[in-house]
This record gives C-alpha cells, sequence and structure tokens, in this order.
C-alpha cells in the first residue's frame, strides 16, 4: 500500500510517493540523485552515504519510510562543476580519486563531519570515514584533502 | 520484503502498543529489517518518534530511551561518567561511523546478534531494562535475567535502560577483532570493586563465543580473593573449562578458549595495577 512522504532533498520540500518497502536508496535514484552508488547492498561498503538530519548514514539499509519529515543532502545538493565544495576542489587538488565509485559516499561522510567539527584532527578524520571503503585509491590522499578541505572552510587557505 | 503493506508513524508509546501484533515489527534504528532473513511481518511501526531518544542524569543512576543512538550516547557526557567510560568505549567499537548513527541501545537489546557490543556492558553493570507491556504497564527486569530468558515479547516495547553510574568500580570492555570496524571474536567485560585490595561483587560477562552469559563459577571464585594473593592461572584455566566456547568458520574452540583467558588475565593485571 503506497504512503506519501515528506522530505527535504538538497534544500528542496518534495513530497514522494513510495512503497512501505522501498529501500531509500532506490527511490534516490529513481528522483534522479544518481550520485548514490549502490554497493554492497548490506550496509558494509559506504558508497550509498548520504547525510539525513545532519548525520552521515547507510542508505542501502534505510528504509525510505523511515526518512519521513528529514532532511537529505546528496552530492548533488553541495557543489557543482563550475562552483565545487571547497571538499571537492580539495579531493581534486590532492588527486585523491582514481575510479571515483565510492567518492560520493566519501565526500558526505566527510562533510558531515567538517560540518560538526571545524578543526577535526587527522584522528577524527579517520573515524569519520571508518564506514566507506575504497579498493583503488587509498585513504591517505583523501584524508590529507578533508583536512586542507577544512583549513580552506575555515579560511585558512 | 514485497510482503509489506503498511508503515506506521505513531505520537507515542501507547499509541504504538495498539499496532502490535503477530505480523508486525518494531522499527527503530532499522539496520537489521532490510538485512534479517525473517520477513514475514506485514507491518513495521516507527518507534523513532514517541519521545524515547534521551539521556537522563538522576542522583547515582542513568536512564537512557531506547531509541538513543550510539553515536548520541558517545557524544554524551553524562553516558561518559557510567562504569568509568565502560559505555562509551563499547559504542566506539560498534559498527563504524554511518551505523553508529543509526543503531539504537534498544536494537542492540531486543534482538541481541552474538556481535552485540552492549549486552555484556548491561550484564556487568547491574543494568536494567524496563519494558512496556502490552497492557501500558511498565515492567523492570535485571539485565542478568533478560539474557538469560526473558526476551522482549510481541506487543512489548523496551523504554529504556537504567545504569546504574558506579564510577568508583572497576571496569574493562573488550572487544577483540582484526580491525576496529570488523565483526567481534569475542566480546567481554569485568566489573567489580576493590576494596581494601581484595576483589567485591565481581561481574564477568562474555559473548560471541558463546551465547551473551555470566560466568557465576568464575565470580564464585573471585569472590573476596586478596588481588595480591591472586592465582591468575588458576582463575583462567576456570573460566576456560566453565565456557562453553563453540568454534566457527573464523576461529576454532581452541583459539577462542585461550584467547578468552589472555584478555581476562589482561583485565585482572590492569585490576591489581590499579590498586596499587
Amino acid at each position: 500500500m503506497a504512503l506519501e512522504i515528506e522530505v527535504i532533498i538538497n534544500g528542496q520540500q518534495k513530497v514522494l510517493t513510495i512503497e512501505p518497502y522501498d529501500l531509500l536508496i532506490d527511490v534516490l535514484r529513481r528522483e534522479g540523485y544518481k550520485s548514490v552508488k549502490r554497493g554492497c547492498s548490506e550496509g558494509t561498503c559506504g558508497t550509498c552515504t548520504i547525510i539525513l538530519n545532519g548525520r552521515a548514514v547507510k542508505s542501502c539499509i534505510l528504509l525510505a519510510a523511515q526518512a519521513h519529515k528529514g532532511s537529505i543532502v546528496t552530492v548533488e545538493g553541495i557543489g557543482t562543476r563550475d562552483q565545487p565544495h571547497p571538499l571537492q576542489q580539495a579531493f581534486v587538488e590532492e588527486g585523491a580519486i582514481q575510479c571515483g565509485f565510492c567518492i560520493p559516499g566519501i565526500i558526505l561522510s566527510a562533510k558531515a563531519l567538517l560540518d560538526n567539527n571545524q578543526s577535526p584532527t587527522k584522528e577524527e578524520v579517520k573515524q569519520a570515514m571508518d564506514g566507506n571503503l575504497c579498493r583503488c585509491t587509498g585513504y591517505s590522499g583523501q584524508i590529507k584533502a578533508i583536512l586542507s578541505a577544512a583549513a580552506m572552510m575555515r579560511g585558512e587557505k | 520484503m514485497k510482503q509489506l503493506q503498511e508503515f506506521i508513524y505513531p505520537n507515542s508509546i501507547e499509541e504504538a502498543l495498539s499496532f502490535l501484533d503477530e505480523s508486525t515489527e518494531i522499527i527503530a534504528g532499522g539496520t537489521h529489517i532490510t538485512v534479517s532473513k525473517n520477513q514475514s511481518f506485514k507491518r513495521l511501526v516507527d518507534i523513532t518518534r514517541i519521545g524515547l531518544n534521551y539521556i537522563k542524569k538522576e542522583d547515582h543512576q542513568v536512564r537512557i530511551g531506547s531509541t538513543t543512538t550510539v553515536t548520541e550516547m558517545i557524544e554524551s557526557s553524562i553516558v561518559r561518567k557510567i562504569g568509568n567510560g565502560i559505555l562509551t568505549k563499547a559504542c566506539q567499537l560498534i559498527a563504524d561511523t554511518p551505523l553508529r548513527n543509526i543503531i539504537t541501545l534498544g536494537g542492540n537489546i531486543a534482538r541481541y546478534y552474538p556481535w552485540a557490543g552492549l549486552p555484556v556492558v548491561l550484564l556487568v553493570i547491574d543494568a536494567e531494562i524496563i519494558i512496556v507491556d502490552k497492557e501500558g504497564l511498565e515492567q523492570t527486569i535485571s539485565a542478568t535475567k533478560y539474557f538469560k530468558n526473558a526476551k522482549v515479547k510481541t506487543g512489548e516495547i523496551i523504554k529504556e535502560v537504567v545504569f546504574p553510574v558506579q564510577s568508583d568500580w572497576f571496569y574493562r570492555y573488550e572487544k577483540f577483532a582484526l580491525t576496529t570496524v570488523d565483526y567481534s571474536w569475542l566480546t567481554m567485560a569485568f566489573g567489580a570493586k576493590n576494596e581494601g585490595g581484595s576483589i567485591v561483587d565481581p561481574h564477568i560477562a562474555v559473548s560471541r563465543i558463546t551465547k551473551v552469559t555470566r560466568v557465576s563459577e568464575v565470580e564464585k571464585l573471585l569472590e573476596g580473593k586478596e588481588l595480591s594473593k591472586l592465582n591468575i592461572n588458576e582463575v583462567i584455566q576456570t573460566l576456560r573449562t566453565s565456557v562453553n566456547v563453540v568454534s566457527d568458520y573464523r576461529s576454532s574452540k581452541e583459539y577462542r578458549e585461550h584467547l578468552l583467558g589472555i584478555l581476562f588475565k589482561r583485565m585482572l593485571n590492569e585490576m591489581k595495577e590499579e590498586g596499587k
């Protein structure tokens, strides 16, 4: 039995018609947010990470119905090609992207961290990223990029 | 999961209770729902909007609502005082950040998977679980009784857990795993008072290598023993034979028994050191 949920996606108020068993990842992709990637489908790899009500969560193991009256952020909502988010800019500058599949999830886990903590330590960055697997770029460049983006956002770069 | 027909958002415990029946499941964080094999439920009742998200400090205890997330517990300065930080440490070692952001305290209790981190903590700190039954009445069950034989039944909701603060006790928690985000290979917790160099009221709990349980044989053996004269090898030998260790594809019974002894030996040595 279909139901309607009210959500804010990237600042836009939406009313979506969903089935109670629809996964959040499927609804987001159906609505055109293709940055949300399907990886393991069991909440392990983190490619499907989004920000829900200010926290990074894995959309492949959440039901869309759980997001009712919530606020969602995907990569589509944080920067454009011409005006990238400082995190996106820093990832390009550090060469922290190879195949790119895990990157939308990684950017959002990093954004959730920086939104709550302007000056994270390297350890805090590592902990915030512990739910996102990357199998080709490697993590050290990504950690550098996140610390560099934090400095940019504090106006130090 | 196509059998699922309804998703309900009640506003209160009473309203939530009115929807519960044999074909209904409760959902909070929901991390197990989409991957669970038992998918016969036709209705889900979301209990994250009925006021069970809180951490309340009282005189010598802390009440934590069942839908409080693991991240919220980690960030709480009140939780850090419980058992000298044992609950905070156990929470930090659960899964990974995006999962800790949705996994709840109640979920760790309602369906205690073998790898769940919190049951052993509840056991060693004598936590009490408050369950609201079908009639809306609150039942208080000690963690020891709950994990022995009292699982939450259809029609009931776990409301909160009451933790004594007990900051003058000695507590240790250990999750042995290959990486910080790996599933546990062995989870154990230990708590006791040090009264003038003697062990008083020891609590030992283990899980993952057996069904989550307290180890009363070793608790009896340790009661009243002087730390300086403690025969640790005898204690860990008793521990290894008292726990019904099972093997799985990751590690053998012998390996796990050995590990169990090593981890407990370290805890006892730390208690000795701290008491000096």
